[in-house]
């Protein structure tokens, strides 16, 4: 391409970029930012213990709760600090809040496997499946709330972004779950409260895959 | 703008796009277009493939300006937009190619050749032959400019997997250009 045909390139860009130039206020900072969705997952959890009680938190020992708690608020910090850093291209510092968040969600496993008895009980699928609905109607609420940040973002990584999504929506839930559910199975909490957040991510990153590509079969139909 | 225009500048200019200034936009088009566009031929080798995917990044790039952050530097955020629509473009490529039959055509490549009278291959032929991840540090690290730190940001990696892909690119191309049968040689030997 010679030089003139580039300059001819680049001013059919420029006509068409001038067409439809208007102002836009650029996105906040990323501390502005994770505080929102921070704000957002603190709003859900208290709808949550408003409306299911607290009998999960009664029902816990002070090691079970000062465990669980703690790291569901270190995941959560380090998810809303993960989401942040993908909602811009070339965002900084998503290394150590991805690894902190892997560590803590790991750290949480062990803690509901070695601190939490096994019990039996003989309506551990009913009532397993009722906690999963409560828990997924959660992940909904704060994944639609979440949605008032990310709808400003760039979504150059879709997958990315909704998957760390779906899993910060699913941490929220997790925490209404152990704020609400009285029962401390470690099978239930193993199987339908981390199933939650389980569910939650693989949920999320479904969306980030099909999405993008619903949306470019209906442009290829468009045109 | 006829000189090259410090980042500095292009942060400026940035910041009056999103203000919607017209004489900036302009400015900032044909500041950054021509190293966009070399960005793109030293990896699909095909002039109007090149010419499309930089007008996408900028229509892509248009429709996500303001997640720019002023004080931050423009030509990162530029490149990470880049290298996706590189990425989808190449994606879509693939797609379409399942689906179609081979051309007889050749689609026209950019010029090969190195400076005149060198006797050396041209930059086009020697990064071609690198993989494309390094590929990728090196024109952005060459052809734009980039810092170190900079490329670190715009492909999301660490300043130090970016010092080794470059280092074992360099390492590749002083290889290529004492080699005895390197590309460029061998294709003048197969002209002659």
């Amino acid at each position: 391409m010679t030089p003139d045909e580039l300059s001819a390139v680049q001013e059919r860009i420029t006509r068409q970029i001038l067409a439809d130039l208007r102002p836009v206020s650029p996105i906040p900072r990323n501390s502005v930012l994770i505080a929102v969705l921070l704000l957002i997952a603190a709003a859900v959890v208290a709808t949550g213990a408003w409306h299911e009680g607290t009998a999960g938190i009664r029902a816990q020992s002070e090691v079970q709760f000062v465990m669980v708690f703690g790291l569901l608020a270190v995941a959560l910090v380090a998810g809303a600090t993960l989401v942040a850093s993908w909602l811009v291209p070339a965002g900084r510092y998503y290394r150590l809040p991805a690894a902190v968040l892997t560590l803590s969600t790991l750290a949480l496993l062990v803690a509901f496997v070695f601190l939490f008895p096994y019990e039996s009980n003989p309506n551990f699928l009913a009532v397993g499946l009722t906690c999963w609905r409560i828990g997924m109607a959660y992940s909904a609420g704060a994944a639609l709330l979440s949605f008032l940040v990310l709808r400003r973002a760039a979504w150059l990584s879709p997958v990315v972004l909704a998957a760390t999504s779906g899993m910060f929506a699913g941490l929220t839930a997790l925490t209404v779950q152990e704020i609400y559910c009285p029962y401390l199975d470690a099978g239930h909490i193993a199987g339908f409260h981390v199933g939650t957040l389980v569910s939650a991510t693989l949920l999320g990153t479904i969306f980030g895959v099909t999405l993008p590509r619903i949306f470019e079969n209906m442009k290829w139909r468009t045109k | 703008m006829s000189r090259q225009a410090t980042p500095r500048e292009l942060d400026n200019l940035m910041i009056l796009y999103q203000q919607a200034d017209a004489v900036a936009t302009t400015a900032l088009i044909a500041a950054v277009s021509p190293a966009l566009y070399r960005y793109f031929i030293h990896h699909c080798r095909d002039r109007e493939e090149a010419a499309d995917l930089l007008q996408e990044t900028w229509l892509r790039l248009h429709r996500i300006r303001h997640t720019y952050r002023t004080g931050e530097p423009v030509l990162p955020w530029l490149y990470a937009i880049a290298r996706h629509v590189r990425v989808d473009g190449y994606r879509r490529k693939r797609r379409l190619e399942s689906h179609e039959q081979a051309m007889d055509i050749l689609p026209e490549t950019p010029s090969v050749s190195g400076p005149a009278g060198t006797g050396l291959p041209g930059f086009a032929v020697l990064v071609a032959a690198l993989p494309p991840a390094q590929r990728e540090i090196v024109t952005m690290l060459k052809v734009t400019g980039m810092s170190l730190e900079e490329v670190a940001r715009a492909t999301r990696s660490t300043v130090g997997a970016v010092k080794q892909k470059a280092h074992r690119a360099y390492k590749k191309l002083r290889a290529l250009r004492s080699g005895p049968d390197t590309p460029g040689r061998e294709a003048r030997r197969d002209d002659a």
